[in-house]
């Protein structure tokens, strides 16, 4: 056990624009566990998505028992005794939990039929470890977001695996589950293999893990034995220096009039009682752990979500008037996450692209037609404005970096100037300076008397750009906090290590 | 195919044409090319081609087929498809010579052909939209159901019209009959449309990522109901105008190597099957394009199974070099 | 409504068995209206006339079950056994060594489908339609239209009996036994299954996509052509429709079957063949109630329409995943 098993040394990637991984060196021994901490955009991902195959590093070397390995697909990572146990679960609904499990690597009688009695009493058996309540004739599709979690978990068991990646684990197990995976790995160390397990929940990486290793922004920025550190140390080493760069005034959101008061928004099994306020030109931050609820909160308010039961009030002239999921539509503008997947279209212009919220305004008087020369002007205006380097209003959108394209979707909003914006992880993916960027853009939108509903992963952009935050656990709202509470307060109540103040601004 | 994805036909153009704009021009120059050699061609081995009389019935049939090439491609765009139209096509027609063969007016034919077009374009539209059904295996049960009825109503007969009928919707001007200005009139307004206004931008957007548009609030479902009801329409004008030349109405006008043709002319004329590429105008040349090649193997005196061998090849051809360059 | 096994959950039973309450319905409904419905005769020529379809609709549920379509199958069946019945008259090649050829251009021009689907990229249903119309097409250029007679031995296998029940009808349910089989147990009938849960799912869980999907079409043209050859011994000879059509009748059937259009469900038996039992039922039916038979196209794409909207019914009912279970921390 002295030398590690597993080691990922000088590992470098990039992707267009940005620097995921700088010279990461990784280490893992046999029996032990070790946390892979670090805030979304920290590199943790896509450095386990190389050791998993999904991705191929720039440069750099993974060595698995001082043997170089080579690892270009998931199944040369599954052929070194690698299973990586995914966040969003690669599961065949429509089938068993069995055929799930041995999809790619069905026990066969005579090189040719299935053995299904050995599958069967082969899944029994990993059920059981795992002190999971289904049965192998189980749909997935039947199940809910932590059996099946324990169904991927399962796979992962049954090959012939030494080297096990948890990504987030235990965010959607309950209780006993979770226990129960606790153990599984403890006897995973028992018998000698190694575990690497990434999550935002501290208290489990001391439950867990014998050592931890900390990336931020693509590097390492710490290592440690667990024995040798505490968990003030810990939360220091995530957060870093406190470098928030200030905004000049900290400004308090309560004192400017409410603009949109929600309440009583629902969602069986993801939203619970959701209800707050918006103040006129505040920026709102919706912090929590993948899966709290943030992004489902943003689109259930425009109605791109469905909902159970939503109540909505906006002040029109002084007064607090009912708001419909529709009309919010008009208020209320939408950065969503995933720019590439439903912020864009990328085979058209910028200029298109811009246009497409507003196009019903941009109309000539009395005809159909939109107006050229407006759209024209209008594209401009904000290219200008947000700074956007293209090399024509024409310029296909799909070829843009990621920080332009993101002020491509803002341009389209601020076009239609909404009093309401609500920007889903608005920096993600976008290098140092393009973030700074979009962090003025926020800022000045604020001032100008937007109201902005801020959600974003990383804790240094929440604590810089937010005047209030409301903070959320599995579809709970479990605390709303003022500027100035402190970082690691907010990261330590997400992270489940500090008790939830239900007062407000706790410090 | 999940029930989502199979509404905007594989999240449309998106992801395939990255760096591709939407109306991409080294195609168009091919095109330019290829119809060019074409005539040179023709003008050496087959100068009938040729004749005025032959040009004119080019034009004539070119309305036809254009009109259905056109209502599929606005499907198209917002990545659906319409398998159903010939069939409708012919139904229309059927339901217009039958109003008509009761003592009915012919506006009255015309009308209850458009009507029937835009009501079944109504229940694929819906189908599509509300009930998140697969447009391909919607369309295919509704060409069943039209094909079905019109045999079972006229027991396998054509159904004449009138003669005064006929010689109003041929009515010609410039020696021109009517249809072929229909065809350009319809084609030069939907292109307005599609290029133009702002539904035709939002039907751009549909068809190149649904979520996207959706974030937009762009009314998606209406627009994709607005586009079946639009090639139903189109199909119901066809059925009519098709009646008229032909003298009668019967289940043979949506026989199966229709579909095939309307399908080529769309796709030759650079609409993608994928949605958000494309626009009536290509759809319009390439049902030219279409009939002037069933017009050559006509005089070539190729048979009617090689040419539709040949027509098959063109069309996973075009299919295959749009999915190409787009890997 | 997650109980498992304790409770049977009425709208999932529905879902996995409706389609057996709809043959129900129509065995009641036709053998109320119609006199000798239920006949022994009845029931054993209804099968006879089935057995062709049953084979090429196993084929077509192997492919929609992979979340595709084809419809080129009738074309498959048509130009396979025109090749046959060409080599038997103008070359005299016995009937048993022209039909092993006939199911070799089966799994060929099955092929040239999986090839353009799989390696060209293009979508299966644009391809489908195209050879539709080209094999179809290079089949009538080659029998120039004429129907060619099969030789007596041929037409004999075609109307012959074992035990009472049409040999066809044997070797149909011999066939689809085997591939229900291959389908349950094998991997490739597993993986076929997957497929239907999407692409992008099954090749991170290690599935080669393109060589099931090409498989799968390769197994489809092969049955169409064994289903062509026992059509082809049943009429006696090779006509110009042979199979045309088919492919629209065989989805039907499918789904009747309880076999969903979007891919990765059903199983080969019970369903498929409950699927076209039925079908040939509501035909039968229609025919002993004096129904004019252009009905039946009319009825057929009813038939899809339904179940696609049945189909489309469960996928929306189902809904979206939970994020939080009910037991919680």
């Amino acid at each position: 056990m002295d030398t590690p098993y597993l080691r990922m040394k000088g590992i470098e990637k990039s992707f267009p624009g940005v620097k995921a991984l700088s010279n990461v060196n990784v280490e893992a021994y046999a029996g032990e566990a070790i946390a892979l901490l670090g805030a979304n955009g920290s590199g943790k991902s896509t450095l386990m998505n190389i050791l998993g195959g999904v991705l191929a590093a720039d440069s750099g070397k993974i060595m698995i028992n001082e043997v170089a390995a080579t690892i270009k697909s998931p199944m040369d990572a599954a052929a070194h005794g690698i299973a990586f146990v995914h966040q969003e679960m690669a599961l065949l609904p429509t089938m068993t939990v069995m055929d799930n499990m041995f999809i790619s690597n069905f026990p066969l009688m005579a090189g040719m039929k299935i053995d299904r009695k050995e599958m069967r009493a082969q899944c029994v058996k990993v059920l059981e470890r795992l002190g999971c309540r289904i049965s192998p004739e189980n749909i997935v599709r039947d199940l809910g977001t932590g059996e099946r979690q324990m169904v991927e978990i399962g796979r992962a068991l049954l090959g012939n695996n030494r080297i096990f990646i948890f990504d987030e684990p235990t965010s959607s197990l309950c209780k006993r589950e979770k226990e129960k995976l606790i153990s599984v790995i403890g006897k995973l160390k028992a018998d000698g293999f190694v575990v690497i397990y990434i999550t935002h929940f501290l208290n489990e990486v001391f439950e867990i893990c014998e050592r931890v290793s900390v990336l931020r922004g693509g590097e390492v920025v710490g290592n440690s034995r667990m024995e040798d550190i505490s968990m003030d140390g810990l939360v220091r080493m995530m957060v870093g220096d406190v470098n928030i760069e200030d905004r000049g005034s900290a400004r308090d959101g309560s004192r400017t009039e409410v603009i949109l008061d929600v309440r009583n928004l629902n969602r069986k099994g993801v939203l619970k009682n959701i209800a707050f306020s918006l103040h006129k030109g505040e920026i709102l931050g919706l912090w929590g752990l993948l899966g709290s609820g943030r992004t489902e909160i943003a689109r259930s308010l425009v109605g791109l979500d469905p909902v159970d039961s939503i109540d909505m009030r906006y002040a029109d002239h002084g007064s607090m008037v009912p708001l419909t999921q529709d009309k919010a539509r008009k208020l209320i503008g939408i950065i969503t996450e995933e720019r590439r997947v439903d912020g864009l279209f990328l085979s058209m212009s910028v200029k298109r692209n811009m246009s497409m919220a507003f196009l019903p305004k941009m109309k000539r008087k009395g005809s159909p037609i939109v107006d050229a020369g407006l759209e024209d002007s209008l594209c401009e205006q904000f290219v200008d404005r947000l700074n956007i380097k293209i090399s024509s209003k024409e310029q296909t959108v799909g070829t843009l970096s990621g920080g332009n394209q993101q002020k491509v979707i803002i341009g389209r909003w601020l076009e239609m100037n909404p009093p309401i914006l609500i920007m889903d992880e608005p920096t993600r993916g976008l290098d140092v300076s393009a973030k700074a960027e979009i962090a003025r853009i926020i800022v000045r939108l604020a001032e100008e008397g937007t109201s902005i509903i801020l959600i974003s992963s990383e804790i240094d952009e929440m604590m810089s750009l937010c005047d209030r935050f409301l903070v959320l656990n599995k579809g709970n709202l479990i605390g709303d906090f003022a500027y100035g509470v402190s970082k690691e307060k907010l990261v330590g109540i997400a992270a489940g290590s500090e008790s939830v103040d239900l007062g407000g601004n706790g410090k | 195919m999940k029930a989502e994805t199979a509404i905007a036909g594989r999240r449309g153009a998106e992801e395939r044409y990255g760096k591709a704009g939407k109306h991409p021009g080294w195609r168009r120059l091919i095109l330019i090319a290829a119809v060019v050699a074409a005539l040179l061609l023709l003008f050496v081995f087959t100068p009938r081609f040729f004749n005025p009389l032959n040009l004119k019935n080019i034009l004539v049939q070119s309305s036809t087929l254009g009109l259905m090439a056109i209502g599929m491609t606005l499907v198209y765009l917002i990545g659906g498809m319409d398998l159903s139209i010939p069939s409708v096509m012919a139904l229309c027609g059927i339901l217009g010579a039958l109003v008509m063969k009761n003592g009915g007016h012919p506006l009255a034919s015309v009308l209850a052909a458009l009507l029937l077009g835009g009501l079944v374009g109504a229940v694929n539209g819906f189908s599509v939209a509300k009930l998140k059904m697969i447009p391909f295996v919607v369309t295919l049960a509704m060409m069943q159901v039209m094909s079905g009825a019109s045999t079972w109503i006229t027991n396998s007969v054509s159904i004449a019209v009138p003669l005064g009928y006929i010689n109003i919707i041929l009515f010609k001007i410039a020696g021109l009959p009517l249809p072929v200005y229909i065809f350009v009139l319809v084609t030069a307004l939907s292109t307005w449309f599609c290029r133009k206004t702002v539904t035709g931008r939002w039907i751009y957007a549909v068809g190149s990522n649904l979520g996207t548009a959706k974030v937009c609030g762009i009314p998606t479902q209406k627009i994709i109901m607005g586009t079946y009801i639009t090639s139903g329409l189109f199909a119901g004008l066809t059925g009519v105008l098709l009646t008229a030349r032909l003298g009668a109405a019967g289940p043979l006008m949506g026989s199966s190597n229709v579909i095939l043709d309307v399908m080529s002319a769309s796709v030759v004329g650079g609409v993608s099957i994928y949605g958000g590429i494309g626009s009536p105008l290509g759809a319009a040349l390439g049902a030219v394009i279409i009939t002037i090649l069933n017009n050559i193997l006509n005089l070539m005196q190729v048979d009617f199974f090689p040419a539709q061998v040949i027509k098959g090849v063109i069309v996973i051809t075009f299919v295959a070099l749009d999915s190409i360059r787009r890997k | 409504m997650r109980l498992f096994g304790r409770n049977i959950d009425v709208k999932d039973f529905l879902f996995k068995y409706g389609y057996f309450f709809v043959v129900l319905a129509v065995i009641v409904f036709f053998s109320l209206s119609a006199p000798h419905f239920l006949d022994y005769a009845n029931i054993n020529s209804l099968f006879h006339a089935a057995s062709p379809m049953l084979i090429v609709a196993t084929g077509m549920a192997f492919v929609v079950m992979t979340g595709k379509l084809d419809i080129s199958l009738g074309s498959i069946a048509y130009l396979s056994t025109c090749i046959g019945a060409l080599i038997m008259k103008d070359m005299g090649v016995a009937p048993s060594i022209a039909f092993l050829l006939v199911i070799v251009v089966g799994a060929v021009l099955g092929a040239i489908n999986g090839f353009i689907v799989v390696f060209l990229k293009v979508n299966p249903l644009i391809t489908t339609l195209g050879t539709l119309t080209a094999f179809r097409g290079i089949g009538l250029i080659l029998t120039q239209s004429f129907e060619i007679r099969m030789p007596t031995v041929v037409r004999a296998f075609g109307t012959a009996r074992f035990n009472g029940i049409f040999l066809d009808v044997w070797l149909a349910v011999a066939i689809m036994v085997v591939l229900h089989l291959l389908h349950k147990h094998s991997v490739y009938g597993r993986q076929v299954t997957a497929l239907g849960n999407g692409e992008d799912i099954c090749r991170r869980l290690g599935i080669r996509v393109e060589l099931v999907t090409f498989l799968t079409f390769v197994l489809a043209g092969t049955l169409a052509s064994i289903g062509g050859i026992i059509s082809m011994a049943q009429i006696g000879e090779s006509t110009t429709f042979l199979g045309k059509g088919i492919e629209f009748t065989a989805i039907a059937a499918i789904v009747l079957g309880g076999i969903s259009l979007f891919g990765g469900e059903g199983r080969i038996l019970p369903g498929v063949l409950v699927g076209v039992f039925t079908l040939e039922l509501i035909r039968n039916g229609l025919n002993h109630l004096g129904a004019n038979p252009y009905l039946y196209e009319f009825v057929n794409g009813g038939i899809i329409y339904v179940a696609m909207s049945a189909d489309a019914l469960k996928s929306r009912l189902r809904g979206l995943v939970l994020l939080v279970s009910d037991e919680d921390v």
